[in-house]
């Protein structure tokens, strides 16, 4: 059984709020919170207004970018890729048999002389032997360059021969890359194969 | 005049601290942050007060109403808006009564402080109230302001079971202390 004036939990509630209501904030409080909250306002707002103009400026400063980059792009396709057009391509037509043979054995030729030529390229070296019809070269793969009178008179021309060689002499022949001759000198060494 | 109640019983429901402080966040408006204040201060004055002494208690209720103030931004519709105060309010105080000394010699002070004997019952509840340990203090002080155990906990960042057994030996300590009183 409990006793008539046994402390229950609302007599803690209502003891509680009895105390509360004795102890009110002190006005103070209020009135510098709100002086700080006024003075607070201004600088808050000019805070947030400075940061909106930052960002959309900072926002229009990146689309600019972005467009302007993109603009040279949107231009170099149509300076790099161009059209060719191909307006007449033949097949190479099939000759005959005889054609073909006549076509091999020229292409033939043309790989002896090819080879002769690539052989004086580098055997710079031969004894002159003067004829009426020209110079003749002998070199020690008996090898025979012949050299005719027009060409002679024109490499003496352009002084690309020295003109004291005489017949037996040692001589150096000079060719350029395709085996064109491009001047006659004497051996300063006597060739002996 | 039933039009009227029912007007004003609309407009009444829509000022909620929680209504109130969103549209002080939104707007910084001095009004909003008057009703506020009106709404919350003595009870967050008288917390504080039941939990150490007078002049701290005003000094942190006005940091925390200036951090209320700093912090508007980060208060969320989600929770209570005195939650979120009293949070404010028992966090400056618990770093201020670090700062100065430790907890149990600050109580002991207070508690010396509070040894005025009297015959009437309510200085006999303040008595007993302000003899309590603090955490059990504080405990029973939020749940006196309306907070539930969970809110209790968040407050003071302690497990609800711990919350729970505070709270019960707060009012087992006061109900014996005012009995014996009466008797």
């Amino acid at each position: 059984m409990t006793k008539p004036n046994k402390t229950t939990e609302v007599d803690l509630n209502e003891l509680y709020q009895q105390r509360k209501a004795k102890y009110a904030a002190p006005s103070i409080i209020k009135r510098k919170v709100m002086s700080e909250n006024h003075s607070g306002w201004n600088w808050q707002s000019i805070y947030q207004q400075f940061g909106a103009i930052a960002l959309a400026a900072s926002t229009l400063l990146l689309i600019g970018l972005i467009s302007l980059q993109q603009l040279p792009n949107q231009q170099k396709p149509l300076m790099v890729y161009r059209t060719i057009e191909v307006h007449d391509l033949q097949p190479e037509e099939i000759g005959t048999a005889e054609q073909i043979r006549n076509q091999y054995a020229a292409r033939y030729n043309q790989y002896l002389a090819q080879r002769q030529t690539f052989a004086f390229h580098h055997q710079k070296s031969a004894i002159l032997h003067q004829a009426n019809s020209g110079w003749e070269m002998t070199t020690c793969d008996q090898e025979l360059v012949k050299v005719s009178n027009d060409l002679l008179m024109a490499l003496i021309g352009i002084n690309k021969i020295e003109s004291k060689i005489e017949n037996g002499d040692s001589v150096e022949i000079m060719f350029d890359e395709s085996g064109i001759i491009l001047g006659i000198k004497q051996a300063k060494q006597a060739l002996h194969c | 005049m039933s039009l009227t109640l029912t007007l004003r019983a609309m407009f009444v429901a829509h000022q909620t601290n929680e209504w109130l402080m969103i549209q002080y966040a939104d707007s910084c408006d001095n009004k909003w942050l008057a009703q506020l204040y009106d709404n919350c201060a003595d009870d967050l004055y008288h917390f504080l007060l039941t939990l150490s002494e007078a002049t701290l208690a005003k000094d942190i209720s006005q940091k925390a109403w200036l951090k209320v103030i700093e912090k508007r931004h980060l208060y969320r519709d989600s929770g209570k808006f005195t939650a979120w105060l009293f949070t404010l309010a028992r966090n400056l105080l618990i770093d201020e009564i670090r700062s100065q000394k430790s907890l149990c010699d600050f109580d002991e002070n207070k508690m010396a402080v509070s040894t005025n004997h009297s015959n009437n019952l309510t200085k006999q509840f303040d008595h007993a109230l302000l003899a309590l340990p603090f955490e059990q203090r504080e405990a029973f002080c939020l749940q006196q302001e309306g907070f539930g155990l969970q809110e209790i906990a968040n407050i003071t960042h302690s497990p609800i079971e711990t919350i729970k057994s505070r709270l019960r030996y707060a009012k087992s300590y006061l109900r014996k202390h005012l009995e014996k009183h009466h008797d």
